[in-house]
């Protein structure tokens, strides 16, 4: 089976972009988000920091990329804006209505708006049902007539570049990169104005990850969505972002513009996770290597969170990190030690909230 | 004599539908001391190549032509006995997962020892301990008096790789076989882990075979790699070779699929289609159909391109490999 591109399509009802003059639309902001989650390790009882004071915006047509390695929180982030896992703490607004304690039907109505894309597609798909049946399952939710459906099926498979013959078919009839088309074409068939990706390439090689990415990138224009992309890998979040946070034990360490964020990393993280990547030393720089693992986030480091595998850690780090705001531009870290030498020489860094 | 000569290997895996043919006239050499590189995608035969000369194939799996050589000793001719004295040994394997490369109910330090136990009948308890310290202690485990102690449900996926790559090197093997071995790290810890083993390899001696998916991993500790595509090599060079100056077009797409890291294109090269079925591999070049660069020529899809020299130290299967332009690949 062939994975063709995808052509454009017509579709009557997809938005159409906001050239047309009017401001950028939030469609998501989270306020200092926390998702404490209580755990029992034999008699000791603790609290994980999965998320610990997350806060962003994001606007129609933009894509937020979270990057971080595992267990830092990006997944919950995620989770906890479309209200999958409750948060402990913090606002989340979608188009601008606070939806942090939505519930019942109210809540169901909500997730016609915000969809997402796991990462692994083989699990992500019920294997007893068809690929109709699949992608038919959110729109009965929504409560879609029975003809509308069947049309928009047929419709959604084109527009993820398979065909209408395919929704006879069970997902093990299909590769990777395939059923990871047809949890895109799930995803999108509410018409989100949020669509979560998370980690939707990782487990696809190369060459189809390529093909992904180009479909992720056709449907944002398209249906000028606000996205937001999980990776741990960086070529791939620099390649769909337009704005990146870097996480690290449940706090943005850095966040701003992806291409300012990589080629200029204030935080030592950043620039350890940039000097990790294979292939992308910028000016095969000496690797950087970092001592030891993250950290466990039941009993995070007091302080700055980095600090105990930070080379440049001094006692001021013991109080908490600000997020620094460079002048003139959206570009934060929350460092105390930041590497100024990798910012435009004109702007100075102003620390404080 | 090279280390490990592979020569003209053909395995077939039994299937319900009849046998998959993984692997179709592999040839390559590894020096000893040296790092060679396999890149390719899913089914592309990396891993059953790397499988058969240490002899855990499945039970399915088949050798139907070619051999491999270690040390001037044919593997193929020697019995299971002789092969348990090579594994472990002379040759060891980095598995991908090490949760399920090590035995959860029992204490790293008594895996590790094993692995000595098992080849130095004579050593005594307190010198198998010893070394084992010594080498957790040199793959960076800190505490290793009490950590060795413990089980590996407590010890963290970058230490576990650890632990499986001290065990690697225990007997101070003359080859070790890594595949994927940081696939299931987080990249500041893959860092740690890629250094450690190019330090295993400066410091010891012993030639790395290591396979992956990703090209750009595999190129920054190599020296060699190979590209492998439906069961055959399609192209071999030198790791910075294989960046500038490509002669096959499944490489160079491979290459190309990649985001960059320079500039921001708005979209990325892709490769059509999908791999060859296996079960009917082509008799003409493997990648035919979804090359973008044959240039109409008709020999493609009559005649397989045998793997042929196109550089000092660089080989390619393609008949267009003297015709390819260059392509400079921005990382």
């Amino acid at each position: 089976m062939s994975h063709p591109m995808i052509k454009p399509v017509d579709i009557s009802e997809s938005r159409t972009a906001s050239s047309s003059g009017e401001k950028p639309e939030i469609v998501v902001e989270v306020k200092d988000l926390k998702v404490h989650i209580p755990v029992r390790q034999g008699l000791k009882k603790g609290i994980v920091q999965a998320v610990d004071g997350v806060s962003f915006e994001l606007v129609r047509g933009h894509t937020l990329g979270l990057v971080g390695e595992s267990g830092c929180g990006k997944s919950t982030t995620a989770r906890a804006i479309m209200r999958l896992q409750e948060s402990t703490g913090g606002q989340v607004f979608l188009n601008g209505e606070d939806i942090t304690h939505a519930s019942g039907q109210h809540l169901r109505k909500l997730r016609k708006h915000m969809q997402i894309v796991f990462q692994d597609p083989y699990s992500a798909l019920n294997p007893r049902m068809t690929v109709g049946q699949i992608i038919a399952e959110p729109m009965r939710a929504q409560g879609m007539t029975k003809s509308d459906i069947e049309a928009k099926i047929s419709e959604l498979l084109v527009t993820v570049g398979l065909q209408d013959r395919h929704r006879q078919a069970f997902p093990h009839q299909f590769s990777g990169g395939q059923r990871q088309r047809i949890g895109t074409a799930r995803a999108l068939s509410t018409q989100p104005d949020l669509l979560v990706l998370d980690e939707p390439v990782s487990a696809l090689d190369v060459s189809v990850q390529a093909q992904m990415l180009n479909m992720f990138s056709d449907l944002q224009k398209r249906f000028d969505m606000a996205m937001i992309f999980i990776s741990h890998d960086l070529t791939v979040v620099r390649h769909v972002s337009d704005e990146v946070a870097v996480m690290y034990l449940g706090r943005f360490v850095e966040t701003g513009d992806v291409a300012e964020v990589m080629e200029h990393p204030l935080h030592p993280y950043t620039e350890a996770l940039i000097s990790a990547a294979p292939g992308i030393r910028p000016g095969r720089a000496e690797r950087i290597t970092l001592t030891g693992e993250v950290p466990s986030p039941i009993n995070p480091p007091s302080g700055c969170r980095f600090r105990k595998r930070c080379w440049k850690a001094t006692e001021k780090c013991l109080e908490d990190p600000p997020l620094a705001v460079p002048e003139g531009g959206g570009h934060k870290v929350a460092c105390w030690h930041p590497n100024t030498a990798n910012l435009a020489a004109s702007s100075t860094i102003r620390l404080g909230l | 004599m090279s280390l490990l000569e592979v020569k003209d290997l053909h395995l077939d895996f039994a299937t319900m539908d009849g046998p998959v043919h993984a692997l179709r006239g592999v040839s390559f050499s590894v020096e000893a001391g040296s790092m060679v590189g396999i890149v390719g995608e899913s089914g592309c035969g990396k891993s059953a190549s790397v499988l058969a000369a240490m002899r855990l194939l499945p039970s399915n799996a088949k050798i139907t032509g070619g051999g491999i050589s270690f040390q001037g000793q044919q593997l193929f001719d020697l019995r299971e006995s002789q092969m348990r004295e090579l594994r472990g040994n002379k040759m060891a394997m980095i598995f991908q997962d090490p949760m399920t490369a090590l035995n959860p109910v029992d204490r790293i330090s008594k895996q590790l020892g094993e692995t000595v136990e098992y080849h130095h009948r004579s050593a005594t308890s307190a010198q198998v301990r010893a070394k084992v310290l010594k080498m957790l202690e040199a793959v960076g485990v800190p505490d290793v008096e009490r950590r060795a102690d413990e089980y590996p449900h407590q010890w963290s996926g970058g230490m576990r790789q650890r632990a499986v790559i001290a065990m690697s090197l225990m007997n101070e093997p003359d080859l070790i076989f890594a595949d994927e071995p940081t696939a299931s790290l987080d990249a500041t810890v893959s860092a740690q882990v890629l250094d450690l083993l190019a330090t295993a390899q400066a410091e010891r001696g012993c030639a790395i075979v290591m396979i992956s998916h990703d090209l750009a991993l595999v190129s920054e500790i190599a020296d060699e790699v190979l590209v492998m595509y439906a069961g055959q090599i399609a192209e071999r060079a030198t790791s910075a070779e294989i960046f500038s100056e490509s002669r096959h077009p499944y490489t160079r797409a491979l290459l190309r699929a990649r985001p960059g890291w320079g500039r921001r294109e708005e979209r990325l090269f892709t490769i059509a289609g999908r791999p060859p079925d296996m079960l009917h591999p082509p008799k003409a070049c493997n990648f035919v159909e979804r090359c973008t660069e044959r240039n109409g020529l008709a020999l493609c899809a009559i005649e397989k391109p045998e793997l042929r020299t196109v550089g000092p130290s660089h080989q390619a299967a393609c008949h267009r490999s003297d015709e390819l332009e260059m392509m400079e690949v921005a990382l």
